[in-house]
């Protein structure tokens, strides 16, 4: 379905990816972890078409993304995260949520998403007087709503306590539903544990291999 | 009315217009110091309509929409690479090519015994629409501010819409409007374009209301003050904009012991603004607020 291939990306002249390849199935569930600086954000910003590998091919069903601008990658069905959630500062958590899409499945998606969250009394609130734990979640509502092929939450787990990313993770496991990919970015094992089925490691200047068993 | 009272009002409805256009530039994150050079596109293609080709005013003023639009987009298409400053200086430079361009411009013909055109820096004179129609000062008042309502309920309209929501999270966050799958080039095009409309639309009834119009009338001043009315005014709606006309042609122009400091005054205000208030009067989170308080939720 989703398919990264022999993914190199330098920077400055220094190799930070070095033969990456990911491939994704409907449904599998993946994360990835590793020290900081061996490229994990390169790797998702990669995925997600924020950056353009310097080689290698990424392919989405039958759709080539390669070089393609990021917002085509979000429009096929590729959608993440950020480390510090973001939202529109000036608008309500709400008009975020309900005017991001008019489709009748995105609608009803949404609102079904928003009955199994806690969400709700948080609607008419801008995003910094909402609590980062309610962010994250309606990071992930904005995305599944959207019914993407693949999720990818970059270090969801940053900022949370113990219990606050257990619950996430909790959310998450009953919303994410059976045809969406999940690939989280993360070094927090025992949320790894709660939302993933393979865990890989990158390595500083090695190659890898990602694929779920 | 007194004919004062309603040419300073008209004046102000005049360049709200401009005002508007600059607005919708900053909502995509862009600024823009050249919005004078479609005000002034509109003014001479309507002076053009009504006077050379003695055509009906609806036209007119539908080329001056045309025509700035176009303007806007062809500069939109040649900097839509460029971003923050370097689209800010593009567009002054455009502006003033455009000002020197109408400096060289002469394209006079004699009609009825009067010469009629752009005369380069003498400018298009006898523009006699409101003349020939027996408008006074109140009725083109009157014109003028229900074009501006139109406009201002149209774009109440757009300010409720996806549409905008998504152009204010290309102006803000270009990441994040790019994760939710949104192009920024169509939205910066599309709000730049329509930027371009406007002005070309009031600068045809300033064209009107004047009878003479000239290339120093749409210098870069008026670009900087058309910008900076939603600096204090406030990005939140577009009545923000307004407030800053209000403020400084109602308050400082218009108010003849104040207009000799105009631009200490109002300079020193915006100044105090960028320091104080850097949203503005009317904040997103102060109209929010409003709109809360008045019991009209957005969902």
């Amino acid at each position: 379905m989703f398919s990264m291939q022999g993914i190199c990306k330098s920077f400055g002249g220094i190799e930070v990816l070095s033969d990456i390849s990911l491939t994704l199935q409907s449904g599998d569930r993946i994360g990835i972890t590793g020290a900081n600086g061996v490229g994990k954000s390169t790797l998702i910003n990669i995925a997600t078409g924020f950056l353009a590998p310097d080689h290698g091919w990424i392919q989405l069903n039958d759709l080539m993304l390669t070089n393609c601008p990021a917002w085509e990658f979000a429009r096929a069905g590729i959608r993440r995260t950020f480390q510090s959630s973001r939202f529109l500062q000036t608008a309500t958590l709400g008009e975020q949520l309900f005017l991001a899409g008019h489709a009748p499945e995105y609608r009803n998606r949404l609102a079904d998403l928003l009955d199994h969250s806690n969400l709700q009394s948080s609607l008419h609130l801008f995003p910094d007087e909402i609590s980062l734990p309610l962010l994250r979640k309606a990071e992930v509502v904005r995305g599944l709503a959207t019914q993407p092929e693949i999720l990818i939450l970059d270090e969801p787990s940053a900022g949370l306590t113990a219990d606050e990313l257990h619950q996430f993770g909790t959310f998450l496991n009953q919303q994410l539903g059976r045809k969406t990919a999940l690939v989280v970015v993360e070094h927090r094992l025992d949320f790894m544990a709660i939302v993933t089925d393979t865990v890989v490691e990158m390595k500083l200047n090695q190659g890898l291999q990602v694929r779920a068993d | 009315m007194d004919p004062y009272l309603a040419s300073v009002l008209t004046n102000m409805t005049l360049i709200a217009f401009l005002a508007i256009s600059a607005y919708l530039v900053l909502v995509v994150g862009e600024v823009s110091f050249g919005q004078q050079a479609f005000f002034g596109i509109g003014a001479y293609l309507t002076a053009s309509v009504t006077v050379l080709a003695d055509g009906h005013v609806i036209w007119a003023l539908l080329t001056a929409v045309v025509g700035g639009a176009a303007g806007t987009l062809v500069l939109g298409l040649l900097t839509i690479r460029l971003s923050g400053l370097y689209f800010a200086i593009s567009t002054l430079c455009f502006a003033e090519l455009l000002r020197f361009s109408l400096l060289q411009t002469r394209f006079t013909q004699i009609i009825d015994g009067r010469k009629l055109g752009p005369d380069g820096p003498e400018g298009f004179s006898n523009i006699r629409w409101i003349f020939d129609n027996h408008f006074d000062a109140t009725d083109f008042l009157l014109l003028s501010v229900t074009c501006l309502t139109v406009l201002l309920l149209l774009l109440f309209g757009l300010a409720r819409s996806r549409l905008m929501l998504q152009a204010r999270m290309v102006g803000n966050d270009p990441i994040l409007a790019q994760s939710q799958g949104l192009n920024p080039t169509h939205y910066r095009l599309g709000f730049i374009t329509l930027s371009g409309a406007v002005a070309g639309f009031g600068g045809g009834l300033f064209a009107l209301f004047n009878t003479h119009i000239e290339p120093a009338m749409f210098g870069v001043m008026l670009g900087v003050h058309a910008l900076t009315y939603s600096i204090i005014g406030g990005l939140g709606s577009s009545i923000g904009p307004l407030i800053g006309v209000v403020l400084d042609i109602g308050l400082l122009e218009s108010i003849r012991q104040l207009a000799a400091y105009r631009m200490i005054v109002f300079g020193g205000l915006v100044a105090l603004f960028l320091v104080f208030r850097p949203e503005g009067i009317l904040s997103h989170r102060l109209v929010a607020r409003l709109k809360r308080r008045w019991g009209r939720r957005h969902v």
